[in-house]
This record gives C-alpha cells, sequence and structure tokens, in this order.
C-alpha cells in the first residue's frame, strides 16, 4: 500500500497508508474498530477504488489491471458471506468456476482441511457462524493463494472455534503462505503474528516486530512483592545496575535492571537479607497497553477490568491495575 | 443461472407463468365468450376470445392479452429486479469479485440470466396454453376477423389461420412481446444495479412497464409518440394475426424495444464497474 487514501464524502476512512508486508509469516494488521483496516483489504481486493494512493499485489495493482492482480491472493473481509439456498461444497464449486475452472479437484481437500467434509453437502443457511468462517477460509485455500488476506477470522467464534481457526491459521503459515490478518484482538495478534502494523483513524502508527513495538515502551523491568518493602529498597541500592522505587501505595518495588543477570543478583541478595520475594513480575507491557497508547495516544488512569481480562497471561490484573496508577 | 436454477422464486415464476393460461381455460370453461352486441365496436380481445370457440389454440394469445399488462412483466421483475441487489443484501458480491471473474463478466452473465429467464417463462406460458387449450377445444384452424353481421350476431371466418401455421404464428407472438418485455426487464436490472434492493427494484420495474403500456388508455396521446414508446410494442404481436403477418410492426417493435433496453443495460455496467462494494 503506498499513499493509500480513502474518502467517503468528508470522512477519510484510510488517510495515507505505507505498508509493505514481507513474504512468509502472519503479519498483523491491528487496529479498533472503524480504524479503516477493512476498507484498506477492500482496496486490497479490488472492492473499493482508492481516492488516492496505490495497491500492489505481487506488483500488480489491482485498481489499473482488475481481476488479474489477485492471481494469488484470496481472502475475505469481515464475516464471509455465501449463497445459502446452495450447499457449501456448491458454493465452492461455483467459486471454483469463477477462477476459471481451474480448481474444482480442490474443493474436497479444502473442505476436508477446515474440517467441513462431513456437513458439505449441507445447505450454507444451516450453517453457524464458525462453520462460515471456516466456509470461508476452504473458498480462500481453493485458489492456492500465496497471499491470503483475512479479516477478524475469529469474528463471532466461540473460544473453541478461535482456538481451532488460529490453530488453521498459524499451520498454513508454517506451511509458506504468507497470511495478512486484521483483527482488533491484541492477544489474537501475539499469538499469531511475528510482525505487525496498528492502524488507527486511518494511519499506520507502528509498523514492524513485536519486539521492536515492546522497545518503544521505556519503563521498569520488574515488580516486586517482598517482606519488607523498606528493606528490600536498601538491599537492591547496593546491587550494582539496579535502581528500585517503591510504588506509589508502597506496598511493592519497581525495579529496572540493566540486564538479566542483575535481576538474578538482586534476588540473592534479597534473600541473603532475610527478604521474603513473593512474586517477581515482569513489567514489559502487554500488546494491548502498547496498542492503546497507539490508537488512544492517551494514558488511561485507573484500571480497566475489561481490558485486563483480555490481557496475556503476563499481565495479570495486578500487574496491569499497577501500571494505570 | 446456476443461482437462478437453485432458487425457489425462479420455478416460482416460470411455474406462474405455466398456470396462467390454465387459469383463463378455466375461467373461459366457466363463462364461454360471447359475441358482441351487433353493430357494437369490435375489439381485438373479443376476436381472441372468440376464436377460442373453435379452437384452442388461441387460449396462450386470450392469457396473454389480459396477462401481459402486469401479471406477466411482475414474473419477469421478480428475477430482472433482484438479480444484482440480491448479491448486495446477501453480501455475496464481495465474495463473487473477489475471484478471477471481472465485473464485466459477472453482470454480463447476469444479463444473460435474466434474459433466458423471461425466455424460459414465455415458452412456458406458450406451451402451457397451447397444451392446455388443444386439450380443451382441439387444435382446429383458428377462425379470426369476423365482421358483425346485423340483427344476427356475429360471425367468425374473416380469414382462418390452420393448425400448423398458428403454431408458427404463436410462437412469432410470443416472441414480438419478449422484446418489450426485455426491454421493461432491463430497467428492472438497472433499477436492481442501482437501488441495491430487491424489492424496491421490482416494484420500480413494475411501474415502469404499466406506465409505459397505460399511455396507450390515455385519450389524445397521438400513435406518432406511442409508436416509439414500449406502448405500441407491447401490442405488436396482434400484428401476427392478420391475413398475413405484419412484419413491419414487427421489426419496429424490435428496434424500439432495443432502443429501449440499451441504455438501462449500459448504465447499469458503467455504475457496477466503477461501484465501491462496501457490504
Amino acid at each position: 500500500m503506498l499513499g493509500l487514501r480513502k474518502e467517503f464524502g468528508r470522512i477519510a476512512a484510510v488517510d495515507g497508508i505505507d505498508l509493505e508486508v514481507p513474504a512468509g509469516g502472519v503479519f498483523g494488521y491491528l487496529g479498533p474498530n472503524g480504524a479503516g483496516k477493512t476498507t484498506s483489504l477492500r482496496m486490497l481486493l479490488g472492492l473499493v477504488r482508492p481516492t488516492s494512493g496505490s495497491v500492489e499485489l505481487f506488483g500488480q495493482d489491482p485498481a489499473a489491471v482488475g481481476v488479474a492482480a489477485l492471481d494469488g491472493v484470496a481472502g475475505f473481509v469481515e464475516n464471509p458471506a455465501f449463497y445459502a439456498y446452495l450447499s457449501g461444497r456448491r458454493n465452492l464449486h461455483l467459486l471454483a468456476d469463477m477462477d476459471g475452472g481451474r480448481h474444482h479437484d480442490r474443493v474436497e481437500p479444502v473442505l476436508e482441511i477446515v474440517e467441513l467434509d462431513g456437513r458439505g453437502d449441507d445447505k450454507v443457511g444451516t450453517y453457524s457462524q464458525g462453520m462460515r468462517q471456516r466456509l470461508g477460509l476452504a473458498a480462500a485455500l481453493l485458489r492456492e493463494p500465496r497471499l491470503m488476506l483475512l479479516d477478524e477470522p475469529t469474528n463471532g467464534l466461540d473460544p473453541g472455534g478461535m482456538r481451532d481457526m488460529r490453530r488453521l491459521v498459524a499451520t498454513l503459515a508454517d506451511e509458506g503462505l504468507t497470511v495478512l490478518l486484521s483483527s482488533h484482538l491484541m492477544n489474537e495478534v501475539e499469538q499469531l503474528c511475528s510482525r505487525l502494523a496498528i492502524v488507527a483513524r486511518g494511519r499506520i502508527r507502528f509498523s514492524g516486530t513485536l519486539e521492536e513495538l515492546r522497545a518503544r515502551q521505556h519503563g521498569p523491568d520488574h515488580l516486586l512483592r517482598v517482606t519488607d518493602v523498606v528493606g528490600a529498597l536498601a538491599v537492591a541500592g547496593e546491587v550494582p545496575g539496579v535502581r528500585a522505587e517503591p510504588t506509589a501505595g508502597a506496598a511493592e518495588i519497581l525495579v529496572t535492571v540493566d540486564g538479566p543477570g542483575d535481576a538474578a543478583r538482586l534476588t540473592v541478595a534479597l534473600g541473603r537479607a532475610g527478604i521474603g520475594l513473593l512474586a517477581m513480575l515482569p513489567a514489559a507491557p502487554s500488546l494491548e497497553e502498547l496498542f492503546f497508547d497507539l490508537t488512544e495516544g492517551v494514558e488511561r488512569r485507573g484500571p480497566t477490568p475489561g481490558r485486563c481480562a483480555s490481557s496475556s497471561p503476563s499481565a495479570a490484573p495486578t500487574w496491569a491495575g499497577w501500571r494505570r496508577r | 443461472m446456476r443461482k437462478l436454477l437453485a432458487q425457489r422464486r425462479t420455478y416460482l415464476g416460470w411455474v406462474a407463468a405455466t398456470l396462467i393460461p390454465a387459469a383463463f381455460a378455466i375461467g373461459l370453461a366457466i363463462n364461454p365468450p360471447k359475441p358482441p352486441e351487433p353493430g357494437g365496436p369490435v375489439d381485438p380481445d373479443v376476436y381472441i376470445s372468440l376464436a377460442y370457440n373453435s379452437s384452442g389454440l388461441v387460449l396462450p394469445l386470450i392469457a396473454l392479452f389480459f396477462s401481459s399488462l402486469v401479471l406477466v412483466p411482475l414474473l419477469c421483475a421478480l428475477v430482472a429486479g433482484d438479480i444484482v441487489a440480491a448479491e448486495d443484501s446477501n453480501q455475496t458480491l464481495k465474495t463473487v469479485l473477489a475471484r478471477s471473474t471481472s465485473r464485466w463478466q459477472l453482470l454480463r452473465a447476469k444479463m444473460l440470466a435474466t434474459a433466458t429467464y423471461v425466455l424460459v417463462l414465455l415458452v412456458c406460458f406458450g406451451l402451457s396454453g397451447t397444451v392446455i387449450g388443444v386439450l380443451a377445444n382441439g387444435a382446429e384452424p383458428v377462425p379470426l376477423g369476423g365482421v358483425p353481421l346485423g340483427a344476427t350476431g356475429f360471425t367468425l371466418g374473416a380469414h382462418e389461420i390452420g393448425a400448423g401455421s398458428m403454431l408458427g404464428r404463436l410462437a412469432i407472438c410470443l416472441g414480438a412481446y419478449a422484446a418489450p418485455l426485455l426491454a421493461v426487464s432491463a430497467w428492472g436490472f438497472l433499477f436492481s444495479t442501482l437501488s441495491r434492493n430487491s424489492a424496491a427494484a421490482i416494484v420500480g420495474m413494475l411501474v415502469f412497464s404499466f406506465a409505459n403500456q397505460i399511455i396507450a388508455f390515455l385519450p389524445n396521446v397521438p400513435e406518432s409518440i406511442t409508436r416509439w414508446l414500449l406502448t405500441d410494442q407491447f401490442t405488436a404481436w396482434e400484428g401476427v394475426l392478420g391475413t398475413t403477418v405484419d412484419t413491419g410492426a414487427l421489426w419496429h417493435a424490435l428496434l424500439v424495444s432495443t432502443l429501449f433496453a440499451v441504455p438501462p443495460l449500459a448504465v447499469s455496467a458503467w455504475w457496477f464497474q466503477r461501484r465501491d462494494v462496501l457490504v
């Protein structure tokens, strides 16, 4: 995507996006609802014409060359939709016809991959949301794509369905497929993607690896709960490479270290001083925290239970609560 | 076309087209056509209805005469008004346009599917009417163009069309009617493409068809105008029933219908090519 922009009336849904998706793996395209993710994907698939800027898929612009640019590309935007009065199998054969009749022999294998082979003859109108999502994936796989564009593929799925879908996406990426995964679920991107772009209000706010994203956040490395906060602060002050400060309520200690060995030396010193170490939590910010900082651009105050619930395991409620104090 | 064949409404239209002549056969059996009052005006429908007493071969034409205004266009509108809009309402447009089929190829296929549906509908209508008519009243030669004969009533037989020739003329009649029907279907197709709303497009097509035909019933509209509207083309098939077939009227109907059909199809194609698919 190069300078990609789409206006609807006076509103710019996509406001000058520059993004290159490297080959291989799952690339996360993360953003809150209304950030412009789906509109970007629609432009990639040639469903929406850009107001300005361009899109290139393996060197071809859909706006310029039409469907020829979609060779090697497949996917779906929002919820995949099919003809409810046709069976899943007939839907796939119909789509195979629309691909020039080249992929009829792939209908059975892809139904098997998404585990719909047993329900292939049932009308899509009888399918659950999860089955439709899987049929959407099957329809994309039918084209033997090199690049797959998936727009919130776990949308509307129950936890089991989400797990299965993510597992499937990961497997496809392991097999060499490049997946551009649009999502508003931070933990999903954290689980599946090695690289990501964060988009908000139609603009890219970050593009890079997860490590690069985390490196943007500077702050303490660990949160310590100890039996004696005052004593622990004194001990920490004597360990080289360690800086410690109490949290706002002076119930815990925030520790910044120069290297991993410094943290280990601190725990040994605390033990020698007879100070019990109750917990030592990594203070690396969760992707969710960084996501909010990038997309909302404001520092939130006070704990937000909903956000804690969707954090990664390392970001336990206590930790998230501390982060916001 | 495969999608059309998988939809109930397609068969509903064709079955309804098959049943229309049957309904007229029942109506005519209960209330047989009677000669008009001597000396009064004799309309074409009277000639055709009276001919049914002699031959069942005119049944499709009787049914066509009375259902061409609303009923048959309605059956056509079920598909013409729905075929593009349904892709929007079902959100399947994004699915099919992300394949290797271009927008123009997709729209062209839909145009051909609509035309095929309309023609098959007329074939169902014609075949059903002919079979039911023959079973009810036989396949005798058809007397047409009768002349009122004073106080004794009405005599048919100004000319007579043999059974074989009548079958050919039936086909030509339905073909002649197909031209304006396809033209209004093209407008239904346009409404379907622009409105993205099946119900609105179906009603729009019906209103357009009705408006075009109703002009014939308005006073003081000169023939020089109706001749270049679809109005006259809807009745051009009646020229097939004279002593000779009025080919001039048929070619004119084909020309005017084409002139009416091309612009909506062109606008549909232009619009469909450039529109954003947001559902």
